[in-house]
């Protein structure tokens, strides 16, 4: 009997540790999820991935209000730049490196530039209204502003 | 020449080994290279399968394994010494029309962005007559092998010299590119055998999220005099010898090629599909060929499938009429029209290949991958095969093809 609400309690404290684990992992991932910023001196207030998709994936050189826009990407190989590929455009390293032998060896264009850290990101982004690029939304200080979460 | 092969390699070893070095991003200058490493088998002894046609030899009767047809290594030199300026040089070595292996200028273009929307570039720039022709040589670009011989073989001019201009416009959430290139053929090592002095190509690509349609349209003076003495054959015999060649003899004409196609890839799995019709005012006709391909990207591994297949042409030609001329004539013109119907078959491809691979990418930057095609000729055709045994008409042949391809 005594062994039987043992393990009941067990299985109930289980249940409730998994839970909070989990509410745990809910807002971490919610600081953690990775936006598209540009400067608040951008006047672009929002974007669609897939219009974020066109800017990074080179088929698009402009804003859609016409501006240029310059991509900037986190350093290859870095959790980010995985993350934002993978999570945001749904595709592996493999498939965006093909993406540009396509545009790169036809002079169609070049992968955007890259930055050697989040903190030369947010550097970057702040100072350039021309620029695009993405980052863990907790490291989002006043200077940009959120177009794609 | 062995020096400049020399030279070429030395320099492209080079450029492999610091290549990352050249890519700091502040840099004007950036260095990319591209290379295949290929091995196509073909079990058919009696003839090759070419499936471009200024491929000299291919797989089969030449050798069961051809390790020059989808090899080949490139190497590119861009600069941008501003941000709406900018150049690029590109030498490819491969295998060509003359069997050697020798590197060529594939691109040397400068291009002058006038607004994020227009573009033009000078010099010389490779053809947009079909969905993957500019980048038909970066094997890490393409899914496959190498593109669909059925539909690719129409068109073997794949440079010009020139201008090209491209204007991009946004529609809702559509990309639309036109492009309108104005030059001239450029392949050196053909020198005497077929020129392009004036060709012109317009294309549009819409590119609507994961969806990209395609269509284009060129026009092109094709001069070749290799068959000169064979016309002039023909107008030795007057008025109906001067007819025959009035309806087959396109050089000097211009003959034309327009294309439809679609790619639909949103991540996981792909489809793609192109047809193409191609031209020439004369009694040849019209030749077709159209691809359908699908796969499925499972990871880092893609299996597809293709099926391709021409038609087009005539089966035989109308040479002169022998039974009205002298009798001591008629070998002769029998002859002529034999090389006539030779000529009418060749041009006149009936073929369908089913194919299936798979592409592994082993890195981000590098693929192995295995395909498997089972080629069908029909009616007599040639195929897209060359350098038979006398008397051999192809009919099917299995192709086993493997190739590692790399970018930096």
């Amino acid at each position: 009997m005594i062994s039987g609400f043992s393990h009941c309690l067990c299985v109930l404290l289980a249940c409730l540790l998994m839970q909070s684990e989990g509410l745990a992992d809910e807002s971490s991932h919610k600081a953690n999820k990775m936006v598209v910023v540009v400067s608040r001196a951008n006047p672009v207030q929002s974007l669609s991935k897939s219009q974020v998709e066109d800017i990074f994936l080179g088929k698009s050189l402009a804003f859609p209000d016409g501006r240029r826009a310059v991509p900037v990407d986190q350093a290859e190989g870095s959790e980010e730049r995985g993350r934002f590929y993978t999570e945001v455009l749904g595709r592996t390293a493999a498939q965006i490196r093909t993406h540009w032998s396509r545009l790169v060896f036809t002079g169609r264009g070049r992968p955007p530039r890259s930055v050697g850290s989040r903190e030369e990101l947010v550097q970057v982004i702040a100072n350039d209204p021309q620029s695009i690029g993405y980052i863990e939304r907790h490291l989002i200080d006043g200077s940009l502003r959120v177009v794609l979460e | 020449m062995y020096s400049q092969k020399a030279a070429f390699l030395a320099a492209y070893a080079l450029v492999c080994s610091s290549g990352a070095l050249a890519q700091s991003p502040d840099s004007i200058w950036s260095v990319n290279g591209f290379g295949t490493f290929g091995a196509a088998h073909s079990e058919e002894k009696r003839a090759d399968f070419t499936p471009d046609p200024l491929s000299p030899t291919g797989p089969g009767r030449s050798g069961a394994w051809d390790l020059g047809l989808d090899s080949r290594a490139g190497v590119q030199l861009s600069v941008e010494p501003t941000s709406r300026l900018s150049a690029v040089l590109q030498v490819i070595a491969e295998r060509e029309f003359d069997g050697d292996v020798e590197f060529n200028i594939e691109w040397a273009n400068l291009q002058y962005d006038i607004s994020p929307a227009l573009r033009v570039r000078f010099g010389r720039i490779a053809l947009g007559n079909f969905m993957v022709s500019d980048y038909r040589k970066v094997g890490n670009a393409l899914l496959w092998i190498r593109p669909p011989a059925e539909l690719y073989h129409i068109v073997g001019i794949t440079s010009s010299d020139g201008i090209d201009l491209s204007y991009q416009t946004h529609l809702g959430n559509a990309i639309s590119t036109t492009e309108l290139s104005y030059g001239r053929n450029s392949i050196d090592t053909l020198d005497g055998l077929l020129k392009a002095p004036n060709l012109w190509v317009i294309s549009n690509r819409l590119e609507i999220e994961d969806l990209t349609l395609r269509a284009s349209y060129s026009s092109l003076k094709l001069v070749f005099d290799a068959l000169d003495p064979f016309w002039d054959a023909y107008r030795e015999f007057g008025a109906p010898g001067v007819s025959v060649v009035r309806h087959y003899d396109v050089s000097g004409d211009w003959s034309s090629f327009g294309s439809i196609g679609m790619s639909y890839d949103p991540g996981s799995w792909f489809l793609m599909a192109e047809l193409g019709i191609g031209t020439t005012p004369s009694d040849f006709g019209n030749r077709r060929g159209w691809y359908a391909s699908g796969g499925y990207h499972f990871g880092d591994f893609t299996p597809y499938a293709i099926y391709a297949r021409a038609d087009g042409g005539h089966s035989q030609a109308i040479g002169l009429d022998a039974s009205v001329t002298p009798f001591y004539l008629r070998p002769t013109i029998d002859y002529l029209n034999d090389s006539l119907d030779y000529l009418q078959t060749a041009y006149s491809t009936q073929q369908q290949t089913a194919s299936l691979g798979l592409r592994w990418n082993i890195l981000p930057n590098v693929s192995l991958k295995a395909q498997y095609d089972r080629v069908s000729v029909r009616d007599g055709s040639y195929g897209t095969f060359a350098n038979f045994e006398p008397d051999f008409r192809p009919t099917r042949a299995n192709l086993i093809s493997f190739s590692l391809d790399y970018v930096f």
